[in-house]
């Protein structure tokens, strides 16, 4: 089973670019939306027709950063079925851990590099994904 | 009509009429403490403390609630003296009008002169108050009370002064003893004032239990005082006392003495009667007359007439009064006692032959029932009060003793009388003539079983005679009383004391005690207030420092996680990146190889413009860089120059402004680091949609302070980010430009360290930075 949308909310273009190279070996096909910062993931989304099937997210970001991001989308999204986000970040901490995982919309928690055996990881444990 | 102004109104005005209400309560409830430590002689208080709570109040209020010491001062005196009669309404206004203006005008004064509240623990708001509001204000309320007191009482001069000056102190002492006080309880009921409850408790507390101990105190020494006046005086009347029954004594010994000298004696004659009184008479003091009176039956009438006119008294008959008052030849009865001698002769000739017997007159009746009754028991008898014959104008009375002759049969037979005649103003010399010195009045009465007491003699009279019933009231009145019975009689002597108990000495000392007392109190209170206001501003500074540092902690830790983070994350990239360009060069996609590696090559870049940021950051902490000159122009200048090279720069056009002639005295590298960043933030987030980007700087200084202002048209600050902007680590156009997000973060914190401030002033179109420090001028005198 493969993703076929997802959107990657990161202000490094660096990290974008390894995210690209890594999805890309799980699906050659995959659509990627590239965001820099929460508020333009939120913006992206408003204007979307359909929501990404994964969303995957960095804490630490300029204007609007993870957690924040987090509490604005479950607060428009909260009752819908939309995506599910997956944390993608260099902190390791558990705060941080624990303040995003709170989250209903938050299935997990990869420390950054991501790599194509999680993205297959994510997609086994995950079937509602799919849906 | 607005609704909600005219609600506020009602409101405003409620509260004015409930505040006048309360300072009306509290002003009587206060005049009873002042009552409680009157002065003598009485009308005016030692202190008054209604003065104190009515400038109080009206200091801390306004003078929009002055009504309720005047309404306070009017209730006052009619609650103490009943509601004022016509005559003396007018006064009582005028009294209450001093009150007022007294409170009105020393709110204003000190208002006017004094720049910090009362409890800020200043020594010269707290004397600006006691002298403006009460050695200067008092002033008024004691001018207009003492005249109008004047016009109905009519003091001598000397009095006037004394009043005024009474009354000026009084309210003055009740002012700096009680209103600051006051002014610090009632504090706390307007808004903003800056008490806490805890300065309250600690200045009130110490001070109200002064001030009653201060008021038990004025009262215990003002009780003793009394009472070891009145001591001394009840000692002084007691000996006057002690010297009138003597006097008493020895008249009655004189009268029992010539009785027994008539019942010894066979041949009574007019010559042996004087040769035996003379000598007592001299020595009875009061005793006007002593006279013989001989049993007559009416047939020895002529016979007895006519041997005392052989004695030499040719004229000499039996008289009695007629129904009109007037001495005649007496009617016939059955028996008759005449004056037969009378010594001294001369004063008592014109009763001479009288008939003590006889029923006519006022007094005949009375006469005759004391006379039976002397005669049954035996023993001398005082009649009461009446005119006796010798002496019409003034009151007297007489003792009659009676004489029994042993006869041959061993019977004893009634042959007469021995009479005393007393005048009370006689009696009484010896009293009247030390009454003076012991400062006192005196009054002898008479006690008459259930009748009313008879007045004998007062001494506070023209005529020595009774005086109004009103003066026989001793309530109020200092007195000493001292019974003594007078053949019979039951007499009551009553000293009552002229003025007050405390005069002279004891009233200077008191009223030294009161100024003692007032001046420990506002010692205590000025002491108390500043210890207060130290330990409040103390308590301020641990606070805000404390505050200071929680928030430095919370940047720190801040710092250590953001820091831990964009550290490492740019080497987790990179060593990523580098492994994919590795991976590509095995597979030799040496294009993807490249962009990996241009990637690390950024990631790099960031990590490198943060450490530079952080070491800048630590260096801004740890530096204590001294104050040097600073040329401003050239530091733009230089500025400047060091962006010459910055992508974009030359787009800009650079607009000048610095109307700075010559240099400043300034912390340069600071000031530079501000400067050189504000530039470097105009040049990176320019707009590129615009044709004429710019970047203006102005540079002018106000008084002490150099103003820097920044300004572009460039893309600016989302309104929703402008809160967090001066915060660590906050960017708001991450893709238009690289950066740590410490740029401003360290202007904020160099401006800090210089002294001043920085902020931001969204504009239509673009952004100002105005940076305002303190920095003066440099002189010629000033070196680098």
């Amino acid at each position: 089973m493969t993703l076929l949308t997802v959107m990657v909310v990161d202000d490094s273009e660096a990290d974008h670019f390894i995210c690209n190279h890594t999805l890309k070996k799980h699906n050659s096909d995959i659509n990627i939306i590239a965001a820099y910062d929460g508020q333009e993931a939120l913006d992206i989304l408003a204007a979307a027709d359909a929501h990404p099937q994964v969303i995957f997210l960095d804490i630490n970001m300029p204007r609007m950063n993870g957690h924040e991001f987090l509490e604005k989308y479950s607060e428009i999204y909260g009752e819908e079925k939309c995506s599910v986000v997956v944390m993608l970040t260099s902190s390791d901490q558990e705060n941080d851990k624990e303040q995003s995982m709170a989250y209903k919309a938050v299935v997990d928690y990869f420390t950054k590099p991501l790599s194509v055996k999680a993205i297959d990881t994510l997609c086994d444990q995950n079937k509602h994904i799919y849906n | 009509m607005n609704p909600t102004i005219t609600s506020q109104n009602l409101k405003t005005q409620l509260g004015t009429v409930a505040l006048i209400c309360v300072l009306c309560v509290t002003y009587t409830v206060f005049s009873w403490l002042g009552y409680f430590l009157v002065m003598p002689p009485g009308i005016v208080s030692v202190m008054w403390p209604s003065a104190g709570i009515a400038l109080a109040f009206v200091y801390v209020f306004g003078s929009r609630i002055a009504a309720g010491v005047f309404l306070g001062s009017f209730l006052t005196h009619a609650l103490r003296y009943g509601i004022p009669d016509a005559e003396s309404f007018s006064t009582v206004l005028s009294i209450a009008l001093g009150a007022t203006l007294h409170a009105v005008i020393g709110g204003y004064l000190i208002r006017k002169f004094s720049s910090a509240p009362l409890h800020s623990g200043n020594l010269r708001e707290i004397l600006i108050f006691v002298l403006w509001g009460g050695v200067f204000a008092c002033l008024i309320s004691a001018v207009i009370g003492t005249f109008s007191i004047d016009r109905i009482a009519n003091f001598s001069p000397t009095d006037f002064w004394l009043q005024l000056g009474t009354w000026w102190l009084g309210d003055t002492l009740g002012v700096i003893m009680f209103a600051p006080i006051t002014v610090l309880f009632l504090s706390g009921a307007s808004p903003n004032s800056g008490t806490s409850l805890r300065l309250k408790v600690m200045v009130i507390v110490p001070v109200v239990i002064c001030i009653a101990i201060f008021a038990v105190l004025f009262d215990a020494a003002k009780k003793e005082l009394k009472s070891h006046t009145y001591d001394e005086y009840a000692r002084e009347t007691a000996s006057l006392a002690n010297d009138f029954t003597q006097t008493l004594a020895v008249n009655i010994t004189t009268i029992k003495a010539t009785t027994a000298f008539l019942a010894a004696t066979d041949k009574i004659t007019a010559d042996k009667f004087k040769i035996f009184t003379a000598p007592l008479l001299q020595k009875s003091k009061g005793l006007y007359g002593l006279s013989w009176l001989p049993k007559v039956d009416d047939i020895n009438r002529g016979e007895f007439s006519q041997s005392i006119r052989d004695e030499g008294y040719p004229d000499f008959g039996i008289i009695s009064r007629n129904s009109d008052g007037q001495l005649q030849s007496a009617p016939k009865r059955e028996t008759y006692f005449p004056l037969a001698y009378t010594e001294p002769y001369a004063l008592n000739k014109s009763a001479h032959g009288f008939d003590v017997y006889g029923q006519d007159g006022v007094s005949g009746d009375v006469r005759r029932s004391i006379l039976d009754f002397a005669k049954v028991i035996n023993k001398p008898r005082a009649t009461s009060r009446f005119s006796i014959v010798q002496k019409q104008d003034e009151y007297g009375f007489i003792i009659y003793s009676p004489v029994f002759k042993k006869m041959e049969t061993n019977k004893l037979e009634h042959v007469g009388y021995i009479n005393g005649i007393f005048v009370y103003p006689d009696l009484v010399k010896s009293i009247e003539e030390k009454l003076a010195s012991a400062d006192s009045n005196f009054y002898l009465i008479e006690l008459r079983g259930n009748k009313p007491p008879l007045v004998l003699y007062d001494s506070r009279t023209a005529d020595k005679k009774e005086g109004l019933i009103e003066s026989y009231d001793l309530k109020d009145v200092n007195y000493t009383s001292h019974s003594v019975n007078v053949a019979g009689q039951i007499w009551q002597m009553v000293f009552t004391k002229n003025g007050q108990l405390i005069t002279g000495d004891y009233l200077r000392s008191l009223w030294f005690f009161a100024i003692g007392g007032t001046i420990f109190t506002l010692l205590l209170f000025i002491i108390l207030t500043m210890i207060s206001a130290r330990n409040e501003s103390v308590e301020k500074l641990v606070s805000l420092r404390t505050e200071e540092l929680n928030r430095a902690n919370e940047e720190l830790e801040e710092f250590a996680y953001r820091t831990s983070h964009d550290l490492r994350s740019p080497i987790v990239s990179s060593v990523q990146l580098l492994n994919l360009a590795d991976d590509a060069i095995k597979d030799n996609e040496t294009e993807f190889a490249s962009k990996s590696i241009a990637h690390a090559k950024q990631s790099l870049g960031k990590l490198e413009t943060l450490i530079s940021d952080i070491l800048t950051l630590t260096e801004i902490g740890s530096q204590n860089e001294s104050e040097a000159i600073l040329d401003v122009a050239k530091a733009v200048d230089e500025a400047l120059a060091k962006l010459d090279h910055a992508d974009g720069f030359h787009r800009l056009k650079v607009i000048k402004e610095i109307s700075l002639e010559g240099s400043v005295i300034i912390k340069p590298s600071r000031f530079k680091l501000i400067l050189e960043n504000l530039i470097s933030n105009a040049t990176k987030y320019q707009d590129p949609k615009k044709e004429e980007p710019f970047l203006k700087i102005s540079c002018f200084s106000t008084g002490n302070n150099l103003h820097l202002h920044v300004s572009d048209n460039g893309l600016g600050i989302d309104p929703r980010y402008q809160k967090q902007m001066f915060e660590m680590f906050k960017r708001f156009h991450p893709k238009v430009a690289v950066g740590s997000g410490l740029g401003l973060y360290l202007m904020r914190k160099s401006a800090h360290i210089l002294g001043g401030d920085i902020e931001y002033v969204p504009l239509e179109d673009g952004s100002l930075f105005k940076l305002v420090v303190p920095a003066r001028l440099a002189n010629k005198g000033d070196r680098n």
